[in-house]
């Protein structure tokens, strides 16, 4: 009977680290695809001072007015269209300058069309838009994989990270419960026995001691992409069909206009200017139904030390009063207030930078944990007489996970190098990012297959990052005049910041990337060959 | 509907049915978790005395959940069909529910 009930439990064991071992080696290169650019995900807003010179100008303190610009620019481009949506972003932080978004319906065919603009916070004349690039496009593949439009937009790649959240956390589960032993296992770490104990345990370690940090991302990840799979499905299930009965049905449909006109409440002067509980300062505003009667107006303070995207205030933007809150997720109960703190967790911009910072570590030992289950999965084919594949076959896999890891580092770098010297017309800018990010990616895989040595082709792609990384900072320092020790203490601080840390990170790599071996490292364990039942039971109980 | 994405969606279901029967593990939590996840969901949201909004927010936190609790539950229990009969069962009462249940306002 004992007997039986340890066999049924090893054959449990057994199932849930199939589970476990074939999900993660399925999706492992995709789990490291989001895992890293969620590390560069982070430093979004950050990173747009580095980026663009135009963001790196002093705040002044007595911004301009700047509401008769707003209404003759949206007179000379709203011509063809209905402005529902007016978006103004005040001179705050990292943004020395206005910036305008107008869009709305098409009178031709009801198709969303929209204008931005840049205006000067100081002389409030008109300024050069740069068009988004690396950082956005960096952003997007994490957000959405940057899918195209041509293959269904960005809903189906959002929908396909959402996927991969998912089985993150199944992985997360799975892993934790395949593995018994986990008090030893999570101070376990033999780095001298063999490449695979050593991967092995570092796979352990790192996933376990950031389970909860990964549980977190996950769940969250997870949702706010699949959301957008399961809300269609919710409403053709619940409501027959009818998306629209559900928006309303969850408060978040749309005053209609009414077509009465009516003059808007300045930009400059409406609702307050700091927020009246956090003292932070109003940021944005976002006008709805702009010169209807039926106008209101949304403002948004920064709430970066609060477990909230923004704080919010809505005021009617025909007479300035303050109106009840539409904001469904502070409005709509606990289990609202629940969904919004998903995307603040998700993008950690709830503790200012060290925070972000912690997530960095957090993310990148993510994406290593991704990687070395991937690894191990090989080398425990090639190495450990699992696998009923030839050795060939096992090394082909090892070549392509290693140049796509070891490759997505680099590509990273390189467009953002790319876009700083960018030459082609604004339009054009993302396009191209996207399409030299693909290419150095390319590269780097297959580099990584035709160098012949994984180890050696992942060192040289890692050393390539390390000197993209600290290439970064002169060239900013070239492109833009704005050198590192002129920029501290000024408007440009940010991106000297940026410039030091590009410096300090493509270090470490390069020390890392000389500090990893050049061979397979001999094994100091005899290596067993064993059967494949008798292999599974002792990776199920691998504290040896 | 186009009888073209009809016959598309009648094989891909047909192919999904047939690698059900030849792995029902695998197929259930590629494909039948997820269609009992959210029938699941839309049936508790019509089916419970609350307010739509309420009842939609606390689903929409639990579905990532409940999807991967039936994933892990398929490779836990040691049936092989077991855990698939599970979700067919819930699935066709799911649909029961939300066929009766009027719709919610």
């Amino acid at each position: 009977m004992a007997d039986q009930t340890k066999q049924f439990k090893q054959e449990r064991h057994k199932r849930i680290y199939d589970l476990h071992s074939w999900t993660g080696v399925s999706l492992g290169l995709m789990m490291f695809f989001v895992a890293f650019t969620g590390c560069l995900a982070l430093f979004h807003h950050e990173i747009e001072a580095w980026e663009d010179p135009a963001r790196r100008g002093e705040v002044p303190t007595q911004p301009v007015a700047i509401h008769d610009t707003l209404d003759a620019y949206i007179g000379e481009v709203a011509t063809d269209f209905t402005p529902n949506f007016v978006n103004v972003s005040l001179p705050h932080g990292e943004h020395g300058h206005y910036e305008f978004f107008v869009g709305g319906p098409s009178d031709a065919d009801d198709e969303f069309v929209s204008e931005k603009a840049r205006f000067s916070a100081t002389t409030g004349e008109r300024l050069f838009y740069r068009e988004e690039g690396a950082n956005q496009f960096l952003y997007d593949l994490h957000r959405d994989l940057a899918w195209p439009d041509a293959l269904g937009g960005r809903t189906v790649g959002r929908i396909v990270v959402g996927l991969v959240g998912i089985a993150f956390l199944l992985l997360i589960l799975s892993g934790i419960i395949a593995h018994t032993k986990i008090t030893r296992e999570l101070f376990t770490l033999r780095y001298l026995k063999s490449v695979r104990l050593k991967w092995q345990d570092s796979h352990k370690v790192l996933g376990l001691w950031t389970s909860p940090f990964a549980a977190t991302i996950t769940l969250t990840g997870a949702f706010l992409g699949v959301v957008a799979l399961l809300l269609p499905l919710m409403a053709f299930v619940t409501m027959k069909g009818d998306q629209e009965a559900l928006i309303a049905a969850l408060g978040l449909g749309q005053v209609e206009r009414t077509e009465v006109s009516a003059p808007m409440v300045p930009v400059d002067t409406i609702g307050p200017r700091t927020h009246p509980e956090t003292g932070n300062p109003l940021a944005f505003v976002r006008y709805t139904n702009w010169g209807d009667e039926t106008a209101t107006a949304n403002l948004s303070y920064k709430a970066e030390t609060r477990l909230l995207y923004a704080d919010t205030l809505d005021v009617s933007a025909v007479t300035g009063e303050p109106i009840p809150s539409k904001d469904i997720f502070l409005t709509g109960g606990p289990f609202a207030y629940v969904l919004a703190t998903f995307s603040p967790l998700h993008y950690g911009t709830y503790g200012g930078i060290a925070l972000k910072l912690v997530y960095l570590a957090l993310g990148l030992a993510l994406a290593i944990m991704s990687a070395l289950g991937n690894m191990m999965w090989i080398e425990r084919r090639r190495h450990g007489g699992e696998g009923a594949k030839s050795d060939r076959f096992y090394a082909v896999l090892s070549a392509i996970n290693t140049g796509v890891c070891a490759g997505l580092p680099l590509a990273s770098v390189a467009v953002l190098a790319f876009d700083k010297l960018w030459w082609g017309s604004e339009a054009a800018r993302y396009s191209s990012v996207a399409i030299a990010f693909f290419v150095v990616w390319s590269i780097g895989a297959i580099y990584g297959y035709a160098r012949g040595n994984d180890y050696k082709a992942n060192r040289e792609l890692l050393a390539a990052t390390g000197l993209g990384f600290v290439a970064l900072a002169p060239l900013n320092w070239i492109v833009t005049g704005d050198t590192m020790w002129s920029a501290f203490g000024t408007g440009a601080a940010g991106s000297a910041w940026f410039d030091l840390s590009f410096i300090a990170v493509g270090g470490m790599t390069l020390v890392l990337a000389a500090k990893l071996p050049a061979e397979r490292p001999a094994d100091r364990r005899r290596t067993k060959t064993k059967p494949v039942e008798a292999m599974d039971h002792g990776e199920l109980q691998p504290a040896e | 509907m186009n009888p073209v994405i009809m016959g598309v969606l009648g094989t891909i279901l047909l192919g999904i049915c047939y690698g059900t029967w030849r792995n029902p593990r695998l197929w259930s939590a590629l494909f039948w978790s997820f269609v009992a996840t959210f029938m699941l969901s839309a049936a508790v949201v019509m089916a419970f005395p609350a307010p739509f909004q309420d009842k939609t927010f606390l689903i929409t936190i639990l579905l990532p959940l409940v999807w991967v609790g039936f994933q892990f539950w398929l490779y836990w229990n040691p049936g092989r069909w077991t855990v698939t009969i599970a979700l067919f069962v819930i699935v066709v009462l799911s649909s029961v529910v939300v066929v009766l249940s009027p719709q919610p306002v």
